[in-house]
C-alpha cells in the first residue's frame, strides 16, 4: 500500500494557475468519486485551499491513481500543469508539514490545520476515507497540535498590524472594552484599527485635519469623529493611540503626554506610531505608563518572530520524522495483519473443502451429471 | 519523621525553578502545567511538614524560626494558587518558587526540629493573630513576586526587547491588578491580625509594635497612594518589593520578640 500525494502549491505554481485548479467543496465529493475509479485507489483526500491543491490517495497502483488524477486536472482546464509527487514516506512527511504550518507561505500560520481537518471531513461526508488515510490524517492532526504547543513555530505576530494587537495584549491582557484614537485617518492605520475591533476593542475615535475624512473613515469602521483640535479632550477615555498622520513635524509631544499621563498615571497608554515622518516624539516611551512603539519597532517584532520561527523548524522536523516512523510501523503491521489475515480466511476455505465433503458425504460429481456421452468420453480417452 | 516532607517540598521546589529556567529560554509554554503540578506536589509535602510538626508542638507550628519560615512559604505557595488561577498568571507558582525555597532553607538545614513547652496557656487569639500574620505576609510576598514580573515584563516592552520571554509573560495590567489586590488583602488580613493580638492578653513588646506598625504603614502608605491615583503602576511595583523586603528583613526579629513572650524551648 501507497500513500500517493499529488499536487501544486504556492511555491509551484502562481495564482493564476491555482485558481484553475482550485476544487471547492461542492466539487470536491464528485471529483473524489470519480478519482477512486482509479485501479488500487482504495481512498482519496483532496485538500483545496488559497495556497495548495493537493490530492493525498491510498493505492496498491500510484501510476495509475497518478494517471488519473492528471486527467481529471487537465479535464478541468484544459491544460497540463507539472504537479510534484510525492510517495510513502515522503508523502507522510509532507502531509505532515503542510498540517503543522511548515510548508506554508508565512511560516507556521496556524489557518491551514483547520483547512486539513476540513479536507479530511469533506472526504469521510464523500465516503471517500479509508483505514489508512483515516489514521494518517488523524496523526497528521496529533502532530500539527505537538508541534504547536512543544515549539516556538506558531508563536508571535507575522505583520505589523498583528504585532500591534499582540503587544496590546501584553499590556492590557483582554482587548475588549478598549477604546481607541486614531490621529490621521490613513489607509495602515484603519486597517490596524480594523484589526483592534475585531479582537474586541470597544469603540474608535477618529481625529483629522479634515473632519469630512474623519467623519467618512468614523463611518465606515462604526466610529465617532472629532475635530483635531480636540483629541486632547478625550485622551483621558483611551487605551491605544494609532498615529498616522501625514504632519511634517512631531504631532504628539513628550510635554503634552506628560501632563495628559498625570491626570490617569493609573491607567497604561499604548501609543502606534505608523507615520513618516513619526507624529510621536521618541521620549514620550520613557514616561511612566506610556509604551510607544513606530513602525521599524513593529516591524523589527515581524522580523524576529520569523527567525524564532526559522530557528523552530529542524525540531518541527525531527517530531515530524519520528511521527513518519511511529505510522509507518502502523501501516507495516496494519498489512501484515490483513495479509495474515487473508492468508488465515483462503487456508480455512481450502481446508474446508474435502471436511465438508466427507461430513456430507457428497454424492461424486458423476452422479448429478449423469453418465458422459460416448463421444466426450471417447474424446478424453487416449487414443 | 518530618525531614523526608520538608526535603521533598525544597527538591521538587528547586527542580520547578530550574524547569522554568529552562523552558522560559526555550519559550516553551508547556513548562508552566509541569511547573504547576510540581508545585502542587510541593505544597502538599509542605503542608504534611507542617502538620506534623502541628502535631509536636500542639500548636500552630510557629514556635521556631524555621518553622515560620516554612509555615510563611506554605502562605505563599497557597495564595500563589489562587491569584494564578483567579488572574490568569500561569507562570505565577514557577516564579514565586525560588521565593519559597529562601524561606525553607533553614528548615532544610536544621539540624533537629524542637519541642517546646508553653509558658502560658493556649491562647486562640494568639495562634489566630499569629498564623493570620503569616498570611498577611505571604500575600505581600505573592504581591511582590506578581511587581517583580511586572517589572520585567515592563522592562521588555519599553527597550522593544522582544525576546522569547515577551509573549510568554502576563500581560502587565493584571501583574498590577493582582499586586493590588493582593495587598491590600495583606494589609486586611494584618489588621485583622493586630486586632486579635490586641484581645489577646500577652505582653507586646516595644520593639515588635512598632515593626509591625511600620511595616503595615508602608502597605497602608502604598495602598492609599494608589486608590488617590497618586502613583503609577510601577512606583506602585518597587514599593511593594520595598515593603515586602523590609517586612521579611525584619521578620525574624519580630519572630524571636514574639516567641520569647510566649514560649521555652525543652533543653
Amino acid at each position: 500500500m501507497n500513500i500517493f500525494c499529488a499536487g501544486i502549491n504556492h511555491r509551484l505554481a502562481s495564482v493564476a494557475i491555482r485558481e484553475q485548479l482550485a476544487i471547492s467543496d461542492r466539487e470536491a465529493p464528485c471529483f473524489l468519486s470519480r478519482l477512486l475509479r482509479a485501479e488500487g485507489t482504495t481512498g482519496a483526500v483532496v485538500l483545496s485551499t488559497c495556497n495548495r491543491v493537493e490530492v493525498y490517495a491510498a493505492t496498491i497502483c500510484p501510476a495509475h491513481t497518478s494517471r488519473l488524477l492528471r486527467e481529471l486536472l487537465s479535464d478541468r482546464c484544459q491544460v497540463h500543469y507539472p504537479l510534484y509527487e510525492f510517495h510513502t514516506p515522503a508523502s507522510v512527511r509532507h502531509l505532515y508539514r503542510v498540517a503543522s504550518g511548515l510548508d506554508s507561505m508565512v511560516l507556521g500560520e496556524t489557518e491551514i490545520l483547520g483547512q486539513v481537518k476540513r479536507a479530511y471531513s469533506l472526504a469521510a461526508h464523500a465516503g471517500t476515507l479509508c483505514k489508512p488515510l483515516h489514521k494518517l490524517f488523524q496523526n497528521a492532526f496529533h502532530v500539527a497540535k505537538s508541534i504547536r504547543s512543544e515549539t516556538l513555530i506558531t508563536r508571535g505576530p507575522t505583520s505589523v498590524g498583528a504585532a500591534a494587537v499582540e503587544l496590546a495584549h501584553q499590556i492590557f491582557g483582554n482587548l475588549s472594552g478598549k477604546r481607541i484614537l486614531i490621529l490621521g485617518a490613513g489607509e495602515t492605520a484603519e486597517l490596524t484599527a480594523r484589526v483592534f475591533l475585531q479582537r474586541g476593542a470597544r469603540s474608535i475615535i477618529v481625529s483629522n485635519r479634515s473632519f469630512d475624512r474623519a467623519a467618512k473613515l468614523a463611518h465606515e469602521i462604526g466610529g465617532l469623529a472629532i475635530h483635531f483640535d480636540n483629541w486632547q479632550n478625550v485622551f483621558d477615555d483611551i487605551d491605544i493611540l494609532i498615529c498616522s498622520t501625514s504632519a511634517p513635524h512631531v504631532v504628539v509631544t513628550t510635554s503634552q503626554v506628560q501632563l495628559l499621563m498625570a491626570r490617569r498615571p493609573h491607567r497604561p497608554l499604548f501609543v502606534i506610531d505608523l507615520a513618516v515622518p513619526r507624529d510621536a516624539e521618541p521620549a514620550i516611551n520613557s514616561l511612566d505608563g506610556v509604551f510607544l512603539y513606530d513602525i521599524d519597532s513593529l516591524q523589527s517584532i515581524v522580523h524576529e518572530t520569523l527567525q524564532i520561527r526559522q530557528s523552530e523548524v529542524s525540531r518541527c522536523e525531527e517530531l515530524i520524522n519520528s511521527e513518519v516512523r511511529t505510522f509507518l510501523r502502523w501501516l507495516q503491521s496494519h498489512y501484515h495483519h490483513r495479509i495474515a489475515n487473508a492468508s488465515n480466511r483462503i487456508q480455512e476455505s481450502v481446508s474446508d473443502l474435502p471436511y465438508r465433503t466427507t461430513k456430507h458425504s457428497s454424492p461424486p460429481a458423476s452422479s448429478f451429471l449423469g453418465p458422459a456421452p460416448d463421444h466426450f468420453q471417447s474424446s478424453r480417452l487416449p487414443s | 519523621m518530618e525531614r523526608p516532607f520538608i526535603l521533598t517540598s525544597f527538591v521538587l521546589l528547586v527542580a520547578v525553578t530550574f524547569w522554568t529556567i529552562h523552558h522560559l529560554r526555550k519559550g516553551n509554554l508547556r513548562s508552566a502545567r509541569i511547573a504547576l503540578a510540581a508545585t502542587a506536589a510541593a505544597f502538599a509535602f509542605l503542608f504534611f511538614f507542617l502538620t506534623l510538626r502541628g502535631k509536636a508542638t500542639q500548636a500552630c507550628p510557629l514556635n521556631t524560626l524555621p518553622d515560620a519560615l516554612a509555615f510563611l512559604g506554605w502562605s505563599i505557595l497557597l495564595l500563589a494558587f489562587a491569584t494564578g488561577l483567579s488572574f490568569h498568571i500561569h507562570l505565577l507558582g514557577a516564579f514565586t518558587a525560588p521565593l519559597v525555597i529562601l524561606l525553607l532553607l533553614p528548615s532544610v538545614f536544621a539540624r533537629r526540629f524542637p519541642t517546646f513547652v508553653r509558658l502560658n496557656p493556649l491562647d486562640p487569639w494568639v495562634e489566630f493573630h499569629a498564623a493570620l500574620s503569616l498570611v498577611a505576609y505571604g500575600a505581600f510576598g505573592i504581591a511582590a513576586v506578581a511587581a517583580v514580573l511586572y517589572l520585567v515584563q515592563e522592562n521588555n516592552l519599553k527597550s522593544h526587547r522582544f525576546g522569547k520571554t515577551l509573549f510568554l509573560l502576563p500581560p502587565i495590567t493584571e501583574l498590577t491588578l493582582a499586586n493590588a489586590r493582593m495587598t491590600d488583602a495583606g494589609i486586611f488580613c494584618l489588621t485583622i491580625s493586630f486586632i486579635a493580638g490586641y484581645l489577646s492578653n500577652l505582653p507586646i513588646p516595644f520593639f515588635k509594635l512598632l515593626t509591625s506598625c511600620l511595616i503595615w504603614l508602608f502597605f497602608a502608605a502604598s495602598a492609599f497612594l494608589r486608590y488617590r491615583r497618586k502613583s503609577t503602576p510601577r512606583l506602585q511595583a518597587i514599593l511593594s518589593i520595598a515593603c515586602f523586603l523590609l517586612a521579611l528583613i525584619s521578620f525574624p526579629i519580630v519572630h524571636f520578640l514574639s516567641v520569647l513572650s510566649n514560649l521555652m524551648p525543652i533543653p
